[in-house]
């Protein structure tokens, strides 16, 4: 099913997604990366907006300041398995209704998902032509010290497609492939000569 | 060589990260296209459609094909030609440090420990430059940029093999690893095998091979053979475009090969994700540049 949701992202928006759906988001977005998860996680210093119904974007833009306005010149989904730790946190403590990036998240996140009715979109990584075509503007940086990692507020126009990787009942679709995946492995390691 | 010369290397380094960046070679689109129109998962499909929809959004609104401006790395083939390497490798450099201003890639090199960024890019044995010695070059010289997404190079590995292993543990090996992978490094795959060499020599094959241009052969039949037979079998295993499962899983596996101690086997894999990043370039003595 094709999916367009306007932003906030509501817990009710996420629980009427099924795995594999395609979704195209308009609104703002959280992006952030490695470094702006360790320092809020790791230094303890809080989000400086309440991110409760938010999307985070799991990835690092190059940007431009002119006339303090930025602009991104390119953004894309990074590989969210290195920012597994941070994910249940993100849900249960921060109310992060949707995380978007690329790549498998283990069994023990889904259930985080499903506890939280939360959704993980996937992005075709890559793809970041076609993400960054997407952005209307960029509405606010913090911790520029970060360069790319900082955390950026973006508003987005149909962001997408992505698709639904895990969903709020904890679904989890790359995963699942993942375990078929390991038996076409063990299948293949038998015969081979 | 002149000064000039010097100039114009760093000139032609700095046009080439950006191509890569921006372009993807003919081939690697060709493989794309045949992707898709051999994929039957449903998803998979649709994933490749969107692939292949960005190349063209960021062929016609001059945007990066994927925001990872990946960790600069260089290949200079030299012929018979007397070349600097000190001056060569400090104008490539420059190179990077300039297109990383003027074109504002993501700077993306940091200290290991310390994670503190260079911000251009350039640093301490950055850009990585590997000289190739190619006889059949006599009065150029011939530059070929590969900046490599760390996607897919963190899920790349090494084994040092048995040599009682032998072929049959080379495919296990490299079946093992590209399961590993799975989605995380952005399948269809580009697989760049190194077997041989020693423990340094084998990771640089392995990255050497994914200069080679996708549909050739390895010139060794055994090695040709191995190429074909794994480029089946790794596609067997339904990782399919972005993880999503499949027919898909890798587009084209090339082998590079190096003779080997009597007790040892390495083999390495490199792997690279769809984006297949490389640009070319030929600089003659006369600093005539042609860009292939």
């Amino acid at each position: 099913m094709i999916k367009h949701i306007l932003l906030p992202f509501t817990r009710d928006k996420a629980m009427e997604l099924r795995l594999g759906d395609e979704v195209y988001l308009t609104g703002a977005i959280y992006i952030v990366r490695d470094a702006t998860l360790r320092r809020i996680f790791e230094e303890g210093v809080a989000p400086p907006e309440k991110l409760e119904d938010q999307i985070v974007f799991l990835g690092a833009p190059s940007f431009i300041k002119e006339d303090d306005r930025y602009r991104i010149l390119s953004v894309g989904v990074t590989t969210a398995q290195r920012m597994e730790k941070y994910i249940p946190s993100l849900l249960s403590e921060y109310r992060v209704r949707g995380i978007i990036g690329k790549g498998e998240l283990s069994e023990k996140v889904s259930s985080s998902f499903k506890e939280n009715k939360a959704i993980y979109f996937m992005f075709v990584g890559g793809a970041a032509a076609l993400a960054t075509s997407s952005i209307v503007e960029v509405e606010k940086v913090w911790w520029e010290d970060l360069y790319g990692e900082a955390l950026f507020k973006v508003k987005v126009s149909q962001l997408g497609p992505m698709y639904v990787a895990i969903d709020s009942q904890g679904n989890n679709l790359l995963l699942t492939n993942k375990e078929v995946v390991v038996r076409n492995l063990r299948e293949i390691l038998k015969e081979l000569r | 060589m002149k000064e000039e010369f010097y100039n114009k290397i760093s000139e032609v380094s700095e046009e080439l990260y950006y191509r890569a960046l921006t372009r993807l070679p003919k081939d690697v689109v060709d493989k794309l296209k045949e992707a898709y129109q051999q994929e039957e998962s449903e998803l998979g499909k649709k994933i490749l459609e969107v692939i292949l929809k960005n190349i063209e959004i960021a062929h016609t609104k001059k945007l990066l094909v994927c925001q990872d401006t990946g960790i600069p790395v260089y290949f200079v083939e030299i012929g018979d030609m007397e070349v600097s390497l000190p001056k060569l490798f400090e104008s490539i450099k420059i190179g990077v440090r300039n297109a990383t201003s003027k074109y504002r890639l993501r700077p993306n090199m940091v200290h290991p420990l310390t994670r503190k960024n260079t911000g251009d890019n350039t640093g301490i044995m950055s850009p990585i430059v590997h000289t190739i010695i190619n006889t059949q070059l006599k009065d150029e010289i011939r530059i070929i940029a590969m900046p490599k997404g760390s996607g897919s190079e963190n899920v790349s590995n090494l084994a040092m093999l048995r040599p009682a292993d032998g072929v049959k543990g080379i495919k296990k090996f490299v079946l093992e690893t590209i399961a590993n992978a799975g989605g995380l490094g952005c399948p269809p795959y580009i697989v760049g095998i190194g077997i041989g060499g020693d423990f340094e020599l084998v990771t640089h094959l392995a990255k050497k091979a994914l200069i080679r241009p996708l549909g050739t052969f390895n010139p060794d039949p055994e090695v040709k053979k191995l190429e074909q037979e794994l480029f089946i079998l790794i596609n067997k295993l339904g990782i399919g475009p972005m993880g999503v499962g499949g027919k898909v899983t890798i587009i084209a596996v090339n082998i590079e090969i190096g003779e080997t101690h009597i007790s040892s086997l390495p083999v390495a894999v490199n792997m690279q994700c769809w984006r297949g990043k490389r640009a070319e370039a030929l600089i003659t003595k006369d600093l005539h540049v042609i860009y292939l």
